[in-house]
């Protein structure tokens, strides 16, 4: 279903990068878990990895406005105001919590009237939202009825719905079966002009879907850069099935070790 | 033991049976000498720690605890007299002084009634059903003394009402055997 | 939109079909006060506005329980995260949910409304619209004890907030009753305060008013409030109206006045005068015949009385009429039959005894009003009311009434009237005229 794109939409960004973070720190509990971080993210897709505990969920949480930094700067699309950020915000938490009670429509209906989209876009964009994930068929079943990777679906329809410039979602795969897993990638591949920060332990989604990583261990960047300079940091000799995982044990050994 | 322990501790039992301890006591600080208040606020007592302690009978997942070995029904049966009892020991201790056949009654009925709700509608909202009647008992009881319709006002009519007596009975009973055999409702 | 999902997904429906079906079962399945006396919820309408809020008494903890259950939806469905990145603010956010909740409960007393309106519209002929502020009250405290219940639901994200909020709310209800001022804190009546010839006083209503308007407004404060300081701003409005509500209730005497329009006598002067408040103006038809079929026979009496009047009250502000003016109650009992209304007219059936406690003064109050009748219909009858009589009274009145028919024939209509005079209107020493102790 076509839509009409304002002018606003195409008209040429005036900031460099969607994300730009310098040094930034952000407390979780009582430890300091992203700690000093320097990120320049622009459109594309970028996958987010690292051990447990290294600080992604932390730094989602920073990116999209829920958690407030303890230090040094987050500037979202050019520091445009944070209601300005929220409207243009698309988050899918870890814990992704959501009414039981609502069908799939209703939830990102609610969803995308609580990005402060305009009314008469609501019905138009929930129904595209819900087919670029594949559930148009239960589009109007109970949220409790689904299935664990139906609702995570869902949650990446909300997250989508209204058009955002920065989508962050945090374990969007997680219960999807492979087919499904595909599909979002092809999901993932075909959104060229927004700044997408995926957090997963999957490598292999990183692999196929994600332009740039960037890796996180105790809070710090250890490596940010193409997929396939990842992939060439690794050698034989380190542990892992492919060639990413390989990448990924011996840049986090390194960062270790230093 | 330790299984008692952990099963009190993942029923928040302490924190519920604080409440009702509490609720039992303001309950009772404001009776009054009125025997017809007396009766209504013995009756509310029961309610309060029923109600309340109701929250226990499901635990946070219902669907994990089903999938257990060990056999639940006689422990679950074992939980709504616990439930019983409690509403009887602090309703003759703390509660205004009524008859303590009336009090055992409403105890039984109402644990009763507080199981039939936690199968029906699940741990959260199990208090409904205990409320419900107790809010029918109360206007009957403060429309005519003694309220009409034994069977439907057991809860606040005098003691040796055999009726009554049957009517708290049959919903214990009934409470308690739902409860056991299908346990809290799976959301 | 957002509304309709919500009213179709939240607790509301649950709320407004909920209180609609316990309100109409309680009404129908038990014989409560809301069935007699004048006012009764399906024959008045002003009993409909004041009995509806008499059994919101039971009804409002289950309607706390409910908004507390609806308050504790976002912390089960932990959307705490996922919402807070939204741009819409909280209190925006929040309307559609208490809206629903709002509505719900409204719809669920208009409900009610209709169903006892349709009974009254039949049955009423005393129309007026003053029980309209008075329902609207109701409406008033429903949505604000529901905000309540959601706004410390919100606060207390506990599984035991609604089972506790619901029993401290009826325990609260419970223990206000009888107790003077504190009820008018809550939308519920006392029972005898509800009489089709009184209406709410105004100030009372708007007071009211302001309380609920007040918990309403605190209970959507702290629904949407998530820090302390906003929380306890949120308290200001309930302390704001208590500090004006508690003292201005706190020196009611009675929060019902006496409606002048009720108590205005319809009367058919074709004859003896005949007449009836308006609040029973349909009843005059009835009344009339037999009325003045007493009238006739009471004429037989030394200055007989001229007029029969309908009394608004017999209650503890009684005043016996005058002489001339026979008064007759309709407040709890409006008898068809003509014979039967005869009867009370001449005995004065429902006029109070003058001093209820001593029971020799009641019975000798009994035994005279019975001969005196008995002397103007010619036939010894017991009293309507009074048929079961103590061995001793029945002794007693076959004595007065052959020790009055031994008197000579000149002498009886002034031993009668004296007679009737004392257990009447209180006029006089029944003991020495009844002659024996």
């Amino acid at each position: 279903m076509p839509r009409v794109v304002s002018a606003a939409e195409i008209a040429p960004t005036t900031y460099p990068f969607e994300i730009h973070a310098r040094g930034l720190k952000v407390r979780a509990g009582r430890r300091m878990a992203v700690d000093g971080v320097d990120l320049s993210l622009t459109t594309g897709v970028h996958g987010l990895l690292g051990p447990n505990g290294a600080g992604k969920t932390t730094l989602i949480r920073a990116l999209a406005t829920v958690l407030r930094p303890a230090g040094g700067e987050l500037d979202l699309l050019g520091g445009a105001s944070q209601r300005d950020v929220r409207r243009r915000l698309g988050y899918l938490p870890q814990d992704f919590g959501f009414y039981r009670r609502f069908t799939v429509r209703e939830f990102v209906e609610y969803m995308a009237w609580l990005k402060e989209m305009p009314k008469a876009d609501i019905p138009g964009a929930v129904q595209r939202a819900i087919d670029r994930v594949d559930l148009t068929d239960r589009a109007d079943a109970r949220l409790k009825t689904l299935s664990g990777g139906m609702v995570r679906r869902a949650g990446i329809a909300q997250a989508i719905v209204n058009d955002p410039a920065i989508l962050l979602l945090d374990e969007p795969t997680a219960g999807l079966d492979p087919a499904q897993r595909m599909h979002f990638r092809g999901l993932l591949r075909d959104m060229t002009d927004i700044c997408v920060v995926v957090s997963t332990h999957l490598v292999e989604d990183v692999a196929a879907a994600c332009t740039d990583v960037v890796l996180l261990n105790e809070g710090r960047v250890v490596f940010q850069g193409a997929t396939e300079a990842l992939a060439a940091a690794g050698t034989e000799t380190d542990p892992g099935d492919s060639p990413i995982e390989r990448g990924y044990s011996a840049l986090l050994a390194k960062g270790a070790a230093r | 033991m330790r299984w008692l322990l952990l099963y009190l501790r993942s029923r928040q039992v302490a924190a519920g049976t604080g409440t009702a301890l509490a609720c039992a006591v303001g309950v009772a600080l404001l009776t009054g000498d009125n025997p017809t208040r007396q009766l209504m606020f013995a009756v509310l007592t029961t309610t309060a720690v029923t109600a309340v302690t109701a929250t226990g009978l499901a635990g946070v997942d219902p669907a994990l605890e089903r999938t257990a070995a060990l056999r639940w029904w006689w422990r679950r049966a074992a939980h709504v007299v616990a439930i019983g009892g409690l509403a009887v020991v602090l309703g003759v201790a703390v509660g205004p002084p009524v008859d303590t056949e009336v009090v055992v009654r409403g105890a039984v009925g109402l644990a009763g009634l507080a199981a039939l709700g936690a199968t029906v509608l699940g741990g959260g909202l199990a208090w409904c059903v205990p409320m419900v009647w107790t809010v029918v008992a109360v206007s009957a009881l403060l429309a005519s003394q003694p309220p009409a319709g034994p069977l439907l006002t057991w809860l606040v009519q005098p003691p040796d009402t055999t009726a009554a007596t049957v009517a708290a009975g049959g919903l214990g009973l009934a409470g308690l055997l739902v409860y056991a055999i299908r346990g809290p409702r799976v959301q | 939109m957002i509304l309709r999902t919500e009213l179709r997904r939240s607790t509301a429906p649950v709320a407004g079909i909920g209180f609609l079906v316990v309100s109409v079962g309680l009404l129908y399945s038990l014989s409560g006060p809301w069935g007699k006396r004048t006012a009764p919820w399906d024959e008045q309408w002003i009993g409909l506005a004041q009995w509806t809020r008499y059994l919101a008494l039971f009804v409002l903890p289950l309607v706390i329980g409910v908004g507390a259950w609806q308050g504790l939806r976002d912390k089960r469905s932990k959307v705490g995260e996922l919402f807070a990145t939204t741009p819409v603010a909280p209190w925006r956010r929040a309307l559609p949910t208490a809206g629903a909740l709002a509505l719900a409960v409204t719809a669920g007393y208009a409900g009610l409304l209709v169903v006892g309106g349709v009974q009254v519209a039949g049955n009423a002929s005393y129309f007026h619209l003053k029980w309209v502020p008075v329902a609207a009250v109701m409406v008033l405290a429903l949505v604000g004890i529901a905000l309540l219940g959601m706004g410390i639901g919100r606060l207390v994200p506990s599984l035991v907030t609604p089972p506790v909020l619901a029993v401290a709310a009826l325990v609260a209800q419970a223990a206000v009753l009888q107790t003077g001022w504190p009820l008018l804190l809550t939308p519920a009546f006392e029972a005898p305060d509800i009489t089709v010839f009184t209406s709410v006083a105004t100030s009372v209503t708007l007071t009211q008013a302001l309380w609920f308007i007040g918990i309403g407004a605190t209970g959507f404060g702290l629904f949407v409030a998530s820090r302390t300081t906003t929380r306890l701003t949120a308290l200001l409005p309930m302390a704001l109206s208590a500090l004006v509500v508690v003292p201005t209730l706190s020196g009611v005497d009675s929060p019902v006045v006496a409606d002048p329009d009720a108590r205005a006598l319809v009367c058919d002067d074709d004859g003896p005068r005949v007449c009836v408040t308006r609040a029973h103006a349909d009843y005059l038809p009835t009344l009339v015949g037999p009325a003045r079929e007493a009238l006739a026979l009471m004429g037989k009496l030394p200055s007989p009385p001229t007029s029969v009047v309908e009394m608004p009250s017999q209650g503890v502000d009684y005043r016996p009429p005058p002489r001339d003016v026979v008064p007759v109650f309709l407040d709890t009992w409006s008898p068809t039959d003509p014979a039967k209304i005869r009867m009370t007219v001449l005995s004065g059936a429902d006029v109070p005894v003058c001093d209820e406690e001593d029971w020799d003064a009641v019975t000798r109050v009994i035994v005279a009003r019975t001969v005196a009748t008995a002397w103007l219909t010619g036939e010894l009858a017991p009293l309507p009311g009074w048929q079961y009589l103590s061995e001793d009274e029945s002794t007693k009145i076959q004595q007065v009434w052959q020790a009055l028919q031994a008197l000579p024939a000149a002498e009886q209509p002034a031993r009668v009237a004296a007679l009737r005079d004392a257990a009447l209107n209180c006029r006089g020493d029944l003991t020495t005229l009844l002659g024996t102790p």
